[in-house]
């Protein structure tokens, strides 16, 4: 796809990553540009004022996380106004609920009719990434075309509008159980789409998918030290990716990304992990980076313990705390340091879906009911392992990698899970016949 | 690569098990060839002296009566504690020295030590010296303490074991370890066994689900499998090749339809789950979409309460029923060769994910049943339930999407299948024709 032609509005939110993640991933759709519905230029002060609210609830719930009790207790409430109802028996889910009567109650006010109406003078299709800005344009009579794109496995009924039968939003699945669980909330089989979740093109290398081929097999050379994992799937491999590109060369040392999720909630897992890690990143042979997003207090939280723990010297060499000033610096870094991540290390956020890109995913604690699914999703697929206790990670990470299981995961990830979401949902925009395969249902 | 029969004509082995749950009885019968058949039950042989077997028996029935009570709330938690207590296995990191000997196992080798337990037995096997493979730690002790001349192995039956498996002086004792996996060799090693005293062999399968170092009937039962887990081709789409490389050409399938086989635990624990998986697929029985198999054990209560609510609902379902540990085992092993899926706690019968076999696990039940669930899902031969009321609708998702297929597959390919042929050649002393799997820990 040209990245000169604005062909559709991308809309995030900047609240928490999930959104703007995937959003980020199809910023070419817009030329490059990611409109952020709670912020972009001009915003009327009273719409500013009510997105704020929402976010400052979610944000300050989520850092309270590790305080306890208080902190578990105000998780929960949270949680249960978001709660995902059990998938199973199938049945008719679309009663809408207390967070969606609430979403609407904004948006009677007028929360977003200013973008609608600014975006509505030459209506492109807009490609969302959040419910509420689809709600929105749907209210307000978007002559458009409105597509939402889920960000995770599976989702609570505010992902859907009050009357689903009267609203013309399109959806983005992406996995199997997410489209099935949009038809339970009432939304007719021909407004899903099954795309998966777009990921980085960067990452990708087009339909061929030859980037993510060649950062896959680097990664499964430092995985699979002992070759357990490759002497059982070599002629699986070669007969995937074809002899050439089978090759284990080394092209980077071992390394380690861990994501900081949960407005910073998970911070101190960073600090177990560098610890236990201590000698062998002073001796060089693991490189452990640190990814606190665009929270300065989290790299300079980092940095100090850091030095505390002796590591000051590996700062910038084997312990890498990369700061940003932007959030399109941050997505554009940390997918830049994907290419060289052997295994990412997170809770099992939207970054579940990133086991597609052949990288194994070691699952911090989930935050969240969507959070939980994503990680039986991840474990379904077979691209994820629940992290041990951090404080041993020295131990743990490195028994499963000489087992030959950090490599299989990397490759179970690739296999199992949809890597071209961007590419499909690109072309859906764009009015095309995609020349890529459908996806099965996987539920 | 050495070549040997494998058709033991003659015993070469005591094969020494305890009636008390399946685990280690299961694991010794798939052994019986070392044996010519034989399986010396510790706690319940003929000529054992009263006062023997009444101590065997006081001990199981509490363990079995705690099991039971398992569903009894509140009680049934607090009973279940005590069980679990007695069983505990310390967390495996940080890798430290556990060799400090727990309270059960010095209630067992006070039991050995000073009120002779198993002494009788070790004058009994005494009268025919031949090494002893135990799949209980008790009996393996007793031989020990009571000065049992010939070698001495022990098969833990689980993927991670309590330090009750291992003697209060490792570094005195001459017990051989025959492991499962990765996971117990280096946790023998925390419990203070040395080096040379463990051999990593999987764990012992029935040889006549494998058929030799050809493996020609589980390469003929997975090859079917997997064709009739695939319905949708999803699995066949990604790795058809590989398939066909290792089974050849895709077979013609039976007529038999998808089956499905529920085993309910030796204390009868999660009774209940069968009967919620039986009333939840009764129209796809009843259309013959599906077969159900349901394992009673041991247990002529389940096996009527099943066929209580099978004849309640109208529909035919297998029940395999043996008062006889022996034959249950065997009828067990016959229902295996036409059985797709099977769902069971993550007992001992985790391991059987190494035949191809998708396991759907039951909630575990004990902390090593904990570890079993791990190391099941780590290999990616197993999957939790969902709710088995259900079940004939997630199944049904699973079955399409290809996910059970992968998991036959991935068990037969990650997980161990040859422990029973290896173990042979360990006690026997030769040379074997597997090479030792690689230490997945």
């Amino acid at each position: 796809m040209s990245k000169q032609k604005q062909i559709a509005y991308v809309i995030d939110v900047d609240m928490g990553y999930g959104h703007a993640r995937a959003a980020w991933a199809l910023k070419d759709l817009a030329n490059g540009e990611v409109i952020s519905a709670n912020n972009y230029k001009g915003i009327p002060a009273n719409d500013k004022e009510l997105w704020q609210t929402s976010r400052k609830v979610y944000e300050t719930i989520s850092r309270l996380k590790p305080v306890p009790i208080i902190g578990d207790l105000a998780f929960a409430i949270m949680d249960e106004f978001q709660e995902i109802p059990a998938f199973y028996p199938r049945r008719d889910l679309s009663k809408p609920s207390f967070q969606l009567k609430q979403i609407y109650r904004l948006i009677e006010k007028g929360q977003g009719r200013d973008l609608i109406e600014r975006l509505g003078k030459n209506p492109l299709p807009i490609v969302t990434t959040f419910f509420t800005v689809a709600f929105m344009a749907d209210y307000y009579g978007y002559p458009g075309k409105i597509y939402l794109v889920t960000t995770d496995t599976d989702i609570a009924r505010h992902w859907v509008p009050l009357e689903p039968e009267n609203s013309k939003i399109k959806y983005f699945a992406a996995n199997g159980r997410c489209k099935e669980r949009l038809q339970l909330y009432g939304v007719a089989k021909d407004q899903i789409y099954l795309t998966g979740f777009p990921l980085p093109k960067d990452l990708i290398g087009g339909a061929k998918e030859g980037i993510v081929q060649e950062d896959m097999m680097a990664r499964i050379c430092n995985l699979d030290p002992q070759e357990i994992f490759y002497s059982r799937y070599e002629h699986v491999i070669v007969s995937r990716l074809g002899k050439a590109k089978c090759v284990l060369k080394k092209t980077h040392p071992l390394t380690l990304t861990f994501s900081v999720g949960g407005a910073g909630a998970q911070k101190g897992i960073g600090i177990d992990i560098m610890e236990s890690l201590k000698a062998r990143l002073k001796a060089g042979t693991i490189r452990l980076a640190l990814f606190g997003g665009l929270r300065g207090q989290v790299v300079d939280f980092y940095e100090e313990h850091a030095r505390k723990l002796g590591l000051g010297k590996a700062i910038g060499k084997s312990l890498l705390i990369p700061s940003f000033k932007t959030r399109q610096e941050y997505f554009q870094g940390f997918n830049d340091f994907l290419h060289e991540t052997d295994v990412l290390m997170t809770k099992p956020s939207e970054l579940s879906f990133y086991t597609a890109l052949g990288i194994p995913i070691v699952i911090a604690p989930p935050i969240g009911s969507q959070e939980k699914f994503n990680q039986i999703w991840l474990q379904y697929v077979g691209g994820g392992v629940p992290m041990a206790n951090p404080k041993y990670i020295d131990e743990w990470l490195f028994d499963w990698i000489n087992s030959g299981g950090m490599a299989r995961m990397a490759w179970n990830g690739y296999v199992e899970a949809p890597t071209l979401g961007t590419y499909r949902i690109e072309d859906i925009v764009a009015g095309k016949k995609s020349e890529i395969h459908a996806l099965p249902l996987i539920v | 690569m050495q070549v040997h029969s494998h058709n033991l004509r003659t015993a070469r082995a005591h094969v020494i098990d305890v009636d008390m749950g399946y685990g280690h009885s299961r694991a010794a019968h798939n052994l019986k060839d070392l044996s010519r058949g034989e399986v010396v039950t510790a706690n319940n042989y003929d000529g054992m002296p009263i006062a023997e077997r009444e101590l065997w028996r006081k001990w199981r029935e509490g363990y079995e009566t705690l099991s039971r009570l398992r569903p009894v709330p509140i009680i049934g938690k607090i009973a279940f504690q005590i069980v679990e207590h007695a069983q505990t296995i310390p967390d495996f990191y940080p890798r430290r020295n556990l060799s400090q000997p727990t309270l059960p196992l010095r209630e067992a080798m006070h039991l050995i030590v000073k009120r002779g337990l198993g002494k009788h037995l070790v004058e009994a096997l005494e009268r025919r010296p031949l090494p002893a493979v135990c799949t209980h730690p008790i009996p393996a002790f007793s031989l020990e303490t009571h000065g049992y001349k010939e070698p001495i192995w022990c098969v833990p039956t689980d993927a991670d074991v309590a330090r009750a498996w291992v003697a209060l002086e490792p570094k005195n004792s001459r017990i051989r370890y025959l492991c499962a996996n990765g996971r117990l060799i280096e946790r023998l090693k925390r419990y203070g066994v040395s080096d040379d005293r463990l051999f990593l062999t999987g764990f012992p399968l029935p040889k006549e689900l494998i058929g030799g170092i050809k493996q020609a009937v589980l390469k003929h039962d997975v090859s079917e499998r997997l064709t009739r887990l695939d319905p949708q081709g999803v699995f066949f789409e990604r790795y058809g090749k590989e398939v066909q490389r290792v089974f050849g050409k895709k077979k013609q399938l039976s007529s038999r339809p998808l089956t499905i086989t529920y085993a309910v635990g030796g204390a009868g624990a999660q009774r209940e789950i069968g009967k919620q998986i039986l009333t939840s697929l009764e129209r796809s029985l009843r259309r013959k979409e599906v077969r159900l198999i349901l394992i009673a054990g041991t247990r002529r209560d389940v096996a009527e309460e099943y066929q209580r609510v099978a004849e309640h609902l109208g529909v035919h379902v297998p029940i395999v029923f043996s008062d006889n540990r022996a034959t249950y085992f065997k009828r067990f092993n016959q229902a295996l060769r036409e059985t797709d899926i099977l769902w069971t706690k993550p007992s001992e019968l985790a391991f059987y994910t190494a035949l191809g076999l998708p396991i759907i696990m039951a909630p575990p039940l004990g902390r090593q049943e904990e570890f079993n669930a791990i190391w099941l899902s780590y290999v990616g031969g197993g999957v939790h339930q969902e709710d088995p009321r259900y079940t004939n609708e997630w199944l049904f998702d699973w079955l399409n999407s290809g996910g059970l297929a992968r998991a036959a597959w991935q068990g037969y390919v990650q997980a161990p299948t040859h422990g029973t042929y290896r173990i042979e050649d360990l006690v026997l002393g030769r040379e074997s024709e597997w090479s030792p799997p690689p230490l997945i820990v």
